[in-house]
């Protein structure tokens, strides 16, 4: 070949070959690390081309299902990381194959504005509340992080709670998490939800507080191969995967389990297991009103939960010692908590989140509706 | 359209070479002017309309100019005025409407969406007209020829300024080889690099670090104007590579526009380095027309001043263009009047700090158009602690390896490199591999920025 000519074949043929496989393999109609639908191809009218939006349309499109999508992402993410951009994509590249969430955005007077409102609630329901805050993975597992990284706010956050109120009490799982994290892993490698060992530590603490007697729950069964959220949003597809593990009671009661008209025999929805989110094989993951009645345990003790997702596994234990466990996402739920209360006649509320979401959410504003 | 997109790389330029190469000669050009139709309207499709009324208006004005030898004066007033008004009214009527506000509160600002590329392409249809007035070139008769060289989608939206009788005769007879479009792919491929893998970059670290605010430091801040002074030259620069390699792969070569500005060591010479195509056209078609140096030393530099507000407020419609502007003018002003002497008996590194330090801080001018974060900005850069908070302490030192790059890559050593190894036998390969390279980067860094991983997707 002349040596002239071997750039431009090289470059004709890269964009060639390229764009003819993008328009020739199949279409995914959804993305699984995104968590998300991808675009469909635009509709060509005379509106949508004279205002602009099939083009950037199209644009969506093609970015969407340009060819080897996952892998393009993959080799960028490596690059950056080859470069000391640890973190660029928000998730940092730790030690032992972990990938941590970097903290988000901080606006304190946003942050003490929500635990203000959680405070708030307490006050004008007379419910007997409690506050539990998962600490940020980052946070607790401090010595896997990289060397350079951003402050995690969680002591910020958690030293600024409410204190000498009589129906107000918060839990700091602080001391306990640190305490146990070299025993045991507390979270997932890569995902930011606890692991079942994590979240164990904290139905010891709530049932400490609510004079509870725990019960024994042990390992029944795993699920491999668990890629988590941090894994979808870093793009380092050669990490190892998690491994789920479940725990259950020795003797566990029979459940019934009601989201949305649906209900269900177990707190555990196996089908998940082969699903991309494997996480939602506790309690079927995210959704606005989730019940969980114990048909087993006739004790009459009812309990709300506003939660996200990191009760869920939580949940799954808890649900021994009450009869009823109502769990509300405030993210999607819509209706009044006050009336959901009343009508249910419960007088225990439980709130539990993540120190990022706690930190950040918008939707405390429903809780006053 | 913007160069480094999906959209473009791999759809718009594929089928618009590919079609070029297969037409016959006297078909290029059309397709050329419709294809950049086309990569015009893209964002903002109404806006072709004021594109086609712009090329036939001033094809017309140049029709006029050179039937009526006797009027030619009378038609290039009215040609550009109505090139300024256009640009007056679509760039700058909310920047006039705000000042008129600010005496009279009753006039309400109006605001225009920017048609892009119409401060470049308004001044290469002024080259035109004033250069056909001037006898630089002929009257374009042929209008299918006249509106690709307004279009023309290499250089419409970012540049260079290609004055018309630089590329007159490409117009009309070009020959496209294979080693011109080879070129052309050194060129866009570096370009896209700058773009899409040092710029970007960049961008990332400067807002980072400004939206840290004081807890940067000084070092803080002075890191974030090395990250803007890098971001603003590989954006720029690496657009009109790529403008002048796409150029190549159509058989035409535009002048260079940056010739490595950061290794300047006075301002003086910044601005010989720096987008010199707009330089060029300030100083032969505003400057010398003013009487540039020939009148006297006043006169000589109110002259300055009036260029370099212009070319501030060229740069965008708000105060602190002007600032930028006029800055530089007074730079210029004093440095033509004793500091260009002093300089010479400076050590060079000396010379080079001060050039540079006076640039990065020409930057932030440039950068802030809200006046309340250039002063917290200078607030947190002259009079804040030495401390750095971990947060910014991490962006730096992550972005470490990437600044080194950005630096390197910003002074000719790769191009030394390049021209004492260029002949060597297994260049054509190593050039090769490293072509190669950058495209899967690049490719990879652009389907990165539309990866979108959504948390809770449910409802």
């Amino acid at each position: 070949m002349k040596k002239e000519r071997i750039l431009t074949i090289v470059f004709c043929s890269f964009i060639l070959i390229f764009s003819v496989l993008t328009l020739l393999l199949p279409k995914k109609a959804s993305s699984a690390n995104e968590k998300r639908v991808l675009a469909t191809f635009p509709e060509a009218t005379f509106k949508t081309i004279t205002d602009g939006s099939f083009m950037s349309g199209f644009d969506t499109y093609v970015a969407d299902h340009f060819a080897f999508r996952e892998k393009w992402v993959g080799a960028y993410s490596y690059a950056r990381l080859a470069v000391g951009l640890n973190g660029a994509s928000g998730i940092y590249s730790g030690k032992d194959g972990y990938l941590i969430a970097a903290p988000a955005d901080f606006d304190e007077a946003h942050a003490l504005a929500n635990i203000n409102r959680i405070l708030q609630f307490s006050q004008d329901t007379g419910a007997d509340c409690t506050l539990m805050v998962v600490p940020q993975t980052g946070y607790i597992m401090s010595d896997k992080l990289p060397k350079v990284h951003k402050d995690y706010y969680d002591d910020f956050l958690l030293d600024k709670m409410p204190t000498g109120y009589d129906n107000f009490t918060f839990i700091d799982l602080r001391e306990t998490f640190k305490a146990n994290k070299d025993k045991e892993q507390l979270y997932y490698k890569t995902d930011h939800h606890i692991t079942s060992a994590g979240a164990l530590l904290l139905y010891q603490a709530f049932c400490d507080k609510e004079g509870l007697t725990p019960e024994t729950f042990t390992s029944s069964r795993t699920i491999d191969g668990f890629y988590g959220t941090s894994y979808a949003k870093s793009g380092l597809w050669l990490k190892k995967p998690d491994t789920i593990d479940i725990y259950e009671c020795q003797k566990p009661s029979k459940y019934s389990v009601t989201i949305g008209d649906e209900e269900y025999g177990s707190l555990f929805f196996e089908d998940k297991a082969q699903s991309d989110d494997k996480y939602e094989v506790f309690l079927n993951g995210n959704h606005p009103l989730t019940v969980i009645h114990n048909d087993t345990n006739e004790n009459g003790k009812k309990l709300l939960i506003i939660k996200d997702s990191y009760s869920h596994c939580f949940a799954t234990m808890l649900a021994e010692n009450y009869e009823e466990i109502i769990l509300v996402d405030l993210r999607y739920y819509r209706d009044s908590i006050k009336d959901l209360l009343e009508e249910n006649e419960i007088t225990d509320v439980l709130f539990l989140y993540g120190a990022e979401n706690l930190a950040t959410s918008t939707d405390f504003g429903w809780l006053n509706y | 359209m913007i160069f480094s997109s999906i959209t473009f790389l791999f759809f718009f330029l594929v089928i618009t070479l590919a079609v070029y190469y297969l037409l016959p000669r006297k078909f290029k050009n059309g397709w050329l002017l419709l294809t950049s139709l086309f990569f015009y309207g893209y964002g903002e499709p109404v806006y072709i309309l004021l594109m086609v009324f712009s090329i036939t208006v001033n094809y017309i004005v140049g029709l006029l100019m050179a039937k009526y030898e006797k009027k030619k004066k009378l038609f290039l007033i009215i040609g550009i005025i109505i090139n300024l008004l256009l640009l007056g009214y679509f760039k700058y009527i909310g920047f006039f409407t705000g000042i008129i506000n600010t005496f009279f509160s009753n006039v309400a600002v109006k605001t225009v969406a920017l048609p892009i590329g119409i401060s470049f392409y308004t001044f290469q249809i002024m080259s035109y007209l004033i250069d056909l007035y001037r006898g630089k070139c002929t009257v374009q008769k042929n209008i299918v020829m006249f509106g690709t060289y307004v279009t023309m989608f290499p250089q419409l939206i970012a540049g260079p300024i290609v004055r018309y009788r630089d590329i007159e005769l490409q117009l009309q007879n070009r020959k496209e080889t294979f080693e011109m479009f080879s070129n052309g792919v050194r060129l866009f491929v570096i370009g896209l690099c700058k773009k899409v893998l040092i710029a970007n970059n960049m961008g990332a670290l400067f807002d980072a670090l400004v939206a840290e605010g004081d807890a940067s430091g000084i070092p803080g801040h002075i890191v974030a104007m090395f990250a803007f002074s890098f971001q603003i030259y590989f954006d720029f620069s690496g657009y009109s590579d790529m403008a002048r390699g796409l150029g190549n792969m159509f058989g035409f070569s535009f002048l260079e526009n940056f010739n490595y500005p950061y290794v300047s060591q006075s301002i003086t010479e910044f601005w010989r380095r720096w987008h010199m195509s707009l330089s060029t056209w300030f100083k032969e078609y505003v400057y010398i027309p003013l009487g540039g140096n020939r009148k006297g030393a006043a006169r000589q530099i109110l002259n300055i001043m009036i260029v370099w507000a212009l070319t501030g407020l060229w740069h965008g419609a708000s105060w602190n263009f002007v600032l930028w502007g006029l800055y530089y003018g007074i730079l210029l002003i004093i440095e033509k009047l004793f500091l260009k002497k002093v300089l010479e008996r400076s050590p060079r590194f000396l010379r080079h700090i001060y050039a540079m330090v006076i640039v990065m801080l020409g930057w932030m001018l440039f950068q802030f158009t809200d006046m309340t974060e250039l002063t917290a900005f200078f607030h947190g850069l002259f009079t804040g602690g030495f401390g750095v908070s971990n947060n910014a302490m991490y962006e730096i030192v992550t972005y470490i390896p990437l600044l080194v790059i950005a630096a390197f890559a910003s002074l000719p050593v790769a191009k030394n490199l390049w021209v004492k190894h260029k002949d060597n036998k297994a260049m054509p390969y190593i050039e090769t591999a490293l072509v190669i390279f950058a495209l899967v980067l690049c490719t990879a860094a652009l389907v990165t920025s539309t990866y979108n991983p959504f948390l809770y997707f449910r409802f």
